[in-house]
């Protein structure tokens, strides 16, 4: 039963529609190739109980997206358990060295184009696992603070400093390998 | 006045949650009278835009591995598993 006007494809051919675009997706998120290969399956297969749910008000893809953001994000709250064990002593909050270069004023064109997509996403898999899950529950899955110190067991101002080094390592990532300046430091 | 670190603390501090409204206006006063932090603001802000919009463009990438093969039979046969299992 549907109420807007798409419905859900057989699912015989859900692997061959939107296998490789989930994947990429996921690759993208999670950076390990075959837990991507496991946050698609747990999709579909999601997907295959909840078909029933499925309103039509979205296109099939967007929905199955849905689905998958949903496990990613259960991905990065297992790896924030597996950090929960570990003891980390509180540092304080390092000094802004560095001024901040600006970038060019770009036409938004730029960050159009796939090469400084993939430049982007080379520099975010330099991060190690810790920065990068807090840095994607941040920025992608918009998590709030407190939920993301909650789910790491760490002090807000752990948090701040783990962003705080993520965005100097991507900024700095991008403005040498894009933008081509050389780090002060 | 505040200075430019404490100024670029702000800035960080804001991108994650609503500053208290005396820094806020201690920030905006600073961010008029100074060349550099507001570079740090429309820098950190741009990362945050391009972060979301290239992890949907890449999804759209061909130039990302496609699922592999291998995987693919594994994800059919489990869909064709339930699928079986729900109807019989």
């Amino acid at each position: 039963m549907t109420v807007g006007a798409m419905t859900i494809p057989d699912p015989d051919t859900w692997v061959a529609d939107f296998g490789d675009y989930l994947y990429r997706f996921a690759l993208v998120r999670v950076r390990n190739p075959d837990t991507a290969v496991d946050l698609v399956q747990e999709t579909f297969l999601a997907a295959f109980d909840a078909r029933s749910a499925y309103r039509g008000d979205a296109a099939p893809k967007t929905w199955f997206a849905g689905i998958l953001n949903h496990k990613i994000l259960d991905h990065f709250r297992r790896t924030a358990r597996e950090f929960l064990l570990r003891e980390d002593a509180a540092e304080p909050l390092p000094d802004m060295a560095a001024m901040p270069s600006a970038w060019p004023n770009n036409p938004v064109d730029i960050f159009e184009r796939k090469e400084f997509c993939e430049t982007l996403r080379r520099c975010l898999e330099k991060l190690d696992e810790r920065s990068h899950a807090v840095y994607s529950m941040r920025e992608i899955d918009e998590l709030e603070v407190e939920q993301i110190c909650n789910e790491f067991g760490i002090t807000t101002t752990n948090l701040r400093v783990i962003l705080h080094r993520a965005r100097e390592q991507l900024r700095r990532c991008l403005d040498f390998n894009w933008f081509g300046k050389d780090s002060a430091k | 006045m505040i200075t430019c670190a404490e100024a670029m603390k702000l800035i960080e501090e804001k991108q994650d949650a609503e500053l208290p409204l005396g820094s806020r206006i201690r920030l905006r006063m600073h961010l008029m009278m100074c060349k550099i932090c507001p570079n740090f603001d429309h820098q950190l802000q741009q990362l945050r835009r391009i972060m979301r919009t290239c992890v949907a463009k890449l999804a759209e990438s061909a130039d990302l591995p496609e699922l592999p093969e291998a995987a693919r039979t594994r994800i059919r046969a489990a869909v064709a598993r339930k699928r079986k299992a729900a109807s019989g």
